[in-house]
C-alpha cells in the first residue's frame, strides 16, 4: 500500500505541510495527525499544499475539518495551496470552502 | 483430611482404646477382688455365727438345767416347811406372810402350794387365787403339774416359757407334797435366762454384728428354712423378705453344701450352709448382707486414679504423636505446596528435603521431574517459537507465491477475443505448481502450466526460479519448443538439488485461434471442442531439469470460436478420497465433457468443487492448478462487466481503485469521471468495511464495472447489514465551521459525485448501482 508522504515546512509564522499521495481511509489518519500536531502551537497559520494529492476522500475532509476547528479557536483559518480541480470540486460540494481558504 | 490429622487421630484413637481397655481391666479386676474379699468376710461371719449359735444354745440349756435342779431343791424345802408349819399349828395367814417374805428377799418369784384339790391356798402373791386343773385346754401350762396331786409324778420341771396369762417368761418347777397330796410349785422369772441366751448366743452375736459391724443384715434359717434369727441395720429402706424362690435356691445350696454370693442393688448377699458345727441349726443357712459401699468407693478411687494416669499418658502420647505426625507430614506438606506451585506454572521450584526415607526419595524424584519438566518446557518454547516463525514465514511465502501468478480476472478486460481464467490451490502453504500467461505482442498470448517435483518450500522456491526464468526466456521470442529447450538448459544449469519440473507452454494467436505448443513431460491439456473432449497430441518431451540439451517438439492446433483448452496439474487427477481412490483422467474427461460450454471461470470453479467433493475429508495430497482458455474469435464484442472480489479490509481499497483506473484506461474514460467514481466507490467501500458487519469475520464484496451507452456503471454488492445511502440524512453544507459535524460527508459526496444512484436489498445483500455520464 502506498504511504502518504508529508513534508513539514516552517515559515516565519506559518507551518506549511506538503502532502504527496492519495488521501483515503487508509492514509487519512496520517494527515489528521500531522495537521493536528501543526495546530497545537499557540499562534501561527497552517497551510496545506495539495499539489501532489490526486484524491481526497471524506476521511481526508474530516481531517481538514478538525484542523480548521482547532485553528478557529486561536482565530486562524486553514489554508490550502495548489488545490487540484477535482479536489476543489469536492471542497465546494461539501461547503468546505466557506471556512477554508483556497490559495492559488 | 491431612495426613498429619490422620496420623494424629490414629495414634490418639489407639492410645484412648489402650488406656480405656487397661483401666477397664484393672477396675473390673479390683472390683472382683474386693467383692471376693467381702464374700469371704460374709462366709467367715456365717460360719462364726453357725458355731456361736450352737454354743449359745448349749450354754443356755445347761444353765436352765442347773436352775431347774436348784428350783426342785427350793420346792422340796418349801414342801417340808409347809408340812412342819401346819403340824405345828401355824395358820395359813402366817405362812403366806412368811412365803411372801422369802419371795421378796430372794430371787424366787413365785411360790404356789395347793391343798389336795389343787387350790393354791398358800402363796406369796396374795391377790391371785389360783386353782390347778388337769384340763389341758384351760391351763395349757399349769395342767402339767396336776400329776403331782395324783402321785403320778414326784417332780415336774417345766422349760422356761411364756406365761399365757401375761406373756411373761417364767420357769416353773413343782414337787409333790410331803405331808399330804399337794402341788408345791416355785416360779422363776426367766428373763435372766433369755438375757443369758441373748448375751451368749446367736441372737446377741447377730445383733452385735449388725449394730456394731459393717454388716447390714443377718438372717439365720433352720433346716426348714424358717427364720430363727434376724437382725437388720436401721436404714432408709427396709430389706425385702426372702421370696419362695430365694428359699428354694438356698435349700438347694444347703443340700449341695455350697456357699454363694450375689450382688443385688449394691448389696452383697452371702449365703452359707450351716454344717455339723451348727448343732440344732444343722442344715440351716445363714444369709449375710454386706454393703458394697467400700467396694464402690474403692472402685471409684481406682477409676479416678486410672483417669488421672490415662490423662497423663494421653497427654504424653498426644505430644509424641504430634511430634511424629509433624515429622512425617512436614515434608509431605512441603511436597504438596511445591506440586501446587508447579501446577501453577512455576517450574523453578526445588524441594529441600534430605530425609533418608521414602519421602526423601520422593523429593529427589520430584526435583528430577521438575528439572526435566523445565527442560521439556524450555525445549517446547523453543520449538513453538521456531514453529510459529516458520508458519509466519510460510504465510508470507504463500502470499509471495500467490503474487507471482496473475490473479486479477479478467486480466485483459479489453480483449474480447478470448477469456482466460486460472486457479492455484497449494496442498500446503506453498506449492510447486505454476501457471502464467502474458502477451508476447499484441496478438500473441503465451500461457503455461508447470508442476515442480515435490511439494512445500523447496518446490515453491524451484517454482519461483522456473517462473522467473520462463518469463525471461519467453521474452526472447521463439516457438514454445524453443522456449522450453532454452528453459530446460537454464534450469539444468546449477540444478544442485536435482529437482525437475513438468511444463506445458502454448502460444495463442488471438486473431486466428492457432495454438503452437510444446510439452515437457506435463499432463496433456484437454481440448474442449464442439464434439467433445480430447487430450492434445503427445509430443513426447521430457520434464525440464533432467537432461540438458533435450529436444522439445512443437505441436500446433487451432481453436475455433467457442472452443477451449484446459490445462491442469496432476493434483486434479491424482486427488484421492479417504479410500485412496484417484479422481482419475476418466473422471476429469467426463466432467469436462459435461461442462465444456461453460465460461472459463465457471468451469474451473466447478471442477475444483467436484474434486473437493470427491476427496471428501481426505486431505489435499498435491497442489491443484487449472488454467482454462476460452476462445471467442475476433467477432465477439467485449460486453461483459469486469468483476472484482474484495475482502472487507481497508487495504483492499487500493485494489478497487487500481482496477477502476485500469478499466478506465482500457476504455479511454475521462479522468474526471474516473476520479469521481473512484472517490464514490472508496466512500461506499469504506462505509461497508467500517459499518457493514456485526461480526469480525471475513466477507466478500463484489464490485462490477461496466460501460453502458453514454455512461459508466459501478455496482457494489455486499452481504453486510442493510444500508441505503439514499436514505441517509442530508448534510447542511452552509453551516458555519463550529456547527459542522464530522460525519456524513462520505455519503454526501457519493450523492453529489454520481449522476445516478440506485439501491436495492435482495437475498441478504445490498446492491448499490452508481452511474456517471461520460460527457
Amino acid at each position: 500500500m502506498k504511504e502518504l508522504e508529508i513534508a513539514l515546512e516552517q515559515l516565519q509564522s506559518t507551518i506549511v505541510l506538503h502532502v504527496i499521495g492519495a488521501v483515503d481511509s487508509n492514509t487519512a489518519p496520517e494527515l489528521q495527525q500531522a495537521l493536528l500536531r501543526a495546530t497545537e502551537g499557540p499562534t501561527g497559520g497552517v497551510e496545506l499544499d495539495l499539489a501532489k494529492v490526486s484524491y481526497m476522500s471524506s476521511a481526508g475532509l474530516r481531517a481538514l475539518l478538525l484542523a480548521a476547528k482547532a485553528l478557529q479557536k486561536r482565530g486562524e483559518r486553514l489554508a490550502l495551496l495548489n488545490v487540484p480541480p477535482q479536489i476543489l470540486n469536492v471542497l465546494n460540494l461539501t461547503g468546505f470552502t466557506t471556512f477554508i481558504d483556497v490559495k492559488p | 483430611m491431612t495426613i498429619k490429622t490422620q496420623t494424629l487421630l490414629m495414634v490418639t484413637l489407639l492410645l484412648v482404646v489402650t488406656i480405656f481397655a487397661t483401666a477397664g481391666v484393672v477396675v473390673w479386676g479390683s472390683r472382683r477382688g474386693l467383692l471376693a474379699e467381702s464374700e469371704t468376710q460374709g462366709l467367715v461371719i456365717a460360719r462364726l455365727l453357725a458355731r456361736s449359735a450352737a454354743f449359745g444354745a448349749q450354754v443356755t440349756s445347761d444353765v436352765e438345767k442347773a436352775i431347774g435342779e436348784q428350783m426342785i431343791v427350793e420346792a422340796t424345802i418349801a414342801a417340808h416347811l409347809v408340812a412342819l408349819a401346819e403340824a405345828a399349828g401355824v395358820g395359813a395367814k402366817e405362812l403366806n406372810r412368811r412365803l411372801k417374805q422369802i419371795a421378796d428377799d430372794t430371787v424366787l418369784d413365785e411360790i404356789w402350794i395347793t391343798d389336795e384339790r389343787g387350790h393354791a391356798y398358800l402363796r406369796n402373791i396374795t391377790d391371785v387365787d389360783f386353782t390347778f386343773s388337769p384340763d389341758r385346754e384351760r391351763q395349757p401350762q399349769a395342767h402339767a403339774f396336776w400329776p403331782l396331786l395324783t402321785g403320778k409324778n414326784k417332780t415336774v420341771v417345766q422349760d422356761a416359757r411364756q406365761r399365757e396369762i401375761d406373756t411373761q417368761i417364767f420357769k416353773y418347777v413343782g414337787v409333790a407334797g410331803v405331808d399330804k397330796p399337794r402341788i408345791v410349785q416355785v416360779g422363776y422369772h426367766a428373763n435372766m435366762l433369755r438375757q443369758l441366751q441373748q448375751s451368749m448366743g446367736l441372737t446377741r452375736l447377730v445383733n452385735q454384728l449388725v449394730s456394731e459391724g459393717s454388716v447390714i443384715a443377718i438372717r439365720v434359717l433352720d433346716k426348714n428354712m424358717i427364720t430363727v434369727e434376724y437382725a437388720e441395720k436401721l436404714l432408709d429402706k427396709k430389706l425385702p423378705e426372702p421370696s419362695e424362690s430365694n428359699l428354694a435356691d438356698w435349700r438347694k445350696l444347703v443340700s449341695e453344701g455350697r456357699s454363694e454370693s450375689s450382688l443385688e442393688a449394691s448389696l452383697l448377699k452371702v449365703v452359707a450352709p450351716i454344717g455339723e458345727e451348727g448343732g440344732e441349726l444343722k442344715d440351716g443357712a445363714i444369709l449375710v448382707t454386706l454393703p458394697t459401699d467400700h467396694v464402690q468407693a474403692a472402685i471409684q478411687n481406682r477409676i479416678r486414679l486410672a483417669m488421672v494416669v490415662s490423662g497423663l499418658v494421653l497427654l504424653l502420647g498426644s505430644m509424641i504423636a504430634i511430634f511424629g505426625a509433624n515429622t512425617i507430614s512436614r515434608p509431605i506438606a512441603e511436597l504438596t505446596e511445591m506440586t501446587r506451585r508447579i501446577a501453577g506454572g512455576d517450574f523453578t521450584q526445588r524441594i529441600n528435603i534430605r530425609a533418608k526415607n521414602e519421602i526423601g526419595a520422593l523429593a529427589v524424584s520430584f526435583n528430577e521431574m521438575t528439572r526435566r519438566l523445565n527442560e521439556s518446557i524450555e525445549h517446547l518454547k523453543e520449538t513453538t517459537a521456531a514453529k510459529e516463525r516458520i508458519e509466519s514465514e510460510l504465510q508470507i511465502a504463500h502470499e509471495i507465491q500467490m503474487s507471482m501468478v496473475p490473479k486479477i480476472f479478467p486480466p485483459f478486460p479489453d480483449r474480447s477475443e478470448f477469456d482466460i481464467f486460472a486457479a492455484l490451490v497449494p496442498a500446503k502453504e506453498v506449492g510447486g505448481d505454476l501457471y502464467d500467461f502474458f502477451f508476447i505482442d499484441d496478438d500473441h498470448l503465451c500461457f503455461a502450466v508447470a508442476d515442480v517435483s515435490g511439494k512445500g518450500v523447496p518446490a515453491s522456491l524451484f517454482m519461483a526460479v522456473t517462473k522467473t526464468l520462463f518469463r525471461a526466456t519467453a521474452g526472447n521470442g521463439g516457438t514454445p519448443g524453443e522456449i522450453l529447450a532454452r528453459l530446460n538448459t537454464d534450469i539444468c544449469r546449477d540444478n544442485e538439488s536435482c529437482m525437475f519440473v513438468t511444463f506445458f507452454c502454448g502460444i495463442l494467436n488471438i486473431r486466428t485461434g492457432q495454438v503452437d505448443y510444446s510439452n515437457g513431460g506435463h499432463n496433456l491439456p484437454y481440448y474442449l471442442h464442439r464434439d467433445g473432449v480430447s487430450p492434445l497430441e503427445s509430443l513426447g518431451g521430457r520434464a525440464l531439469g533432467l537432461v540438458e540439451q533435450s529436444p522439445y517438439a512443437a505441436g500446433r492446433m487451432v481453436l475455433r470460436p467457442g472452443e477451449a483448452l484446459l490445462l491442469y496439474t496432476d493434483g486434479v487427477t491424482e486427488a484421492m478420497d479417504l479410500s485412496k481412490t484417484l479422481y482419475s483422467d476418466e473422471r476429469l474427461e467426463q466432467f469436462l465433457g459435461n461442462n465444456r460450454g461453460a465460461a472459463a471461470r465457471q468451469i474451473i470453479g466447478d471442477l475444483i468443487s467436484d474434486v473437493r467433493h470427491f476427496a471428501g475429508d481426505a486431505p489435499q495430497s498435491d497442489d491443484i492448478t487449472i488454467l482454462a482458455l476460452h476462445y471467442f474469435g475476433t467477432t465477439k464484442k467485449m460486453t461483459e462487466p469486469v468483476e472484482i472480489k474484495l475482502h472487507n479490509k481497508l487495504p483492499e481499497l487500493a485494489s478497487a481503485s487500481q482496477a477502476l483506473a485500469e478499466f478506465g484506461r482500457q476504455h479511454g474514460l475521462p479522468d474526471s469521471v474516473l476520479h469521481d467514481l473512484n472517490l464514490a466507490l472508496g466512500e461506499i467501500l469504506t462505509n461497508i468495511i467500517f459499518y457493514g458487519y456485526t461480526d469480525s469475520g471475513e466477507h466478500e464484496i463484489t464490485v462490477r464495472l461496466s460501460i453502458e451507452p453514454g455512461e459508466m456503471r459501478v455496482e457494489v454488492e455486499d452481504d453486510g447489514q442493510p444500508f441505503n445511502p439514499l436514505e441517509a440524512p442530508e448534510v447542511d453544507t452552509t453551516k458555519p465551521l463550529e456547527d459542522r459535524a464530522v460525519g456524513g460527508l462520505g455519503v454526501h459526496l457519493v450523492r453529489k459525485l454520481t449522476d445516478g444512484l440506485e439501491y436495492q436489498r435482495h437475498a441478504g445483500k445490498n446492491l448499490l448501482v452508481m452511474t456517471k455520464h461520460l460527457r
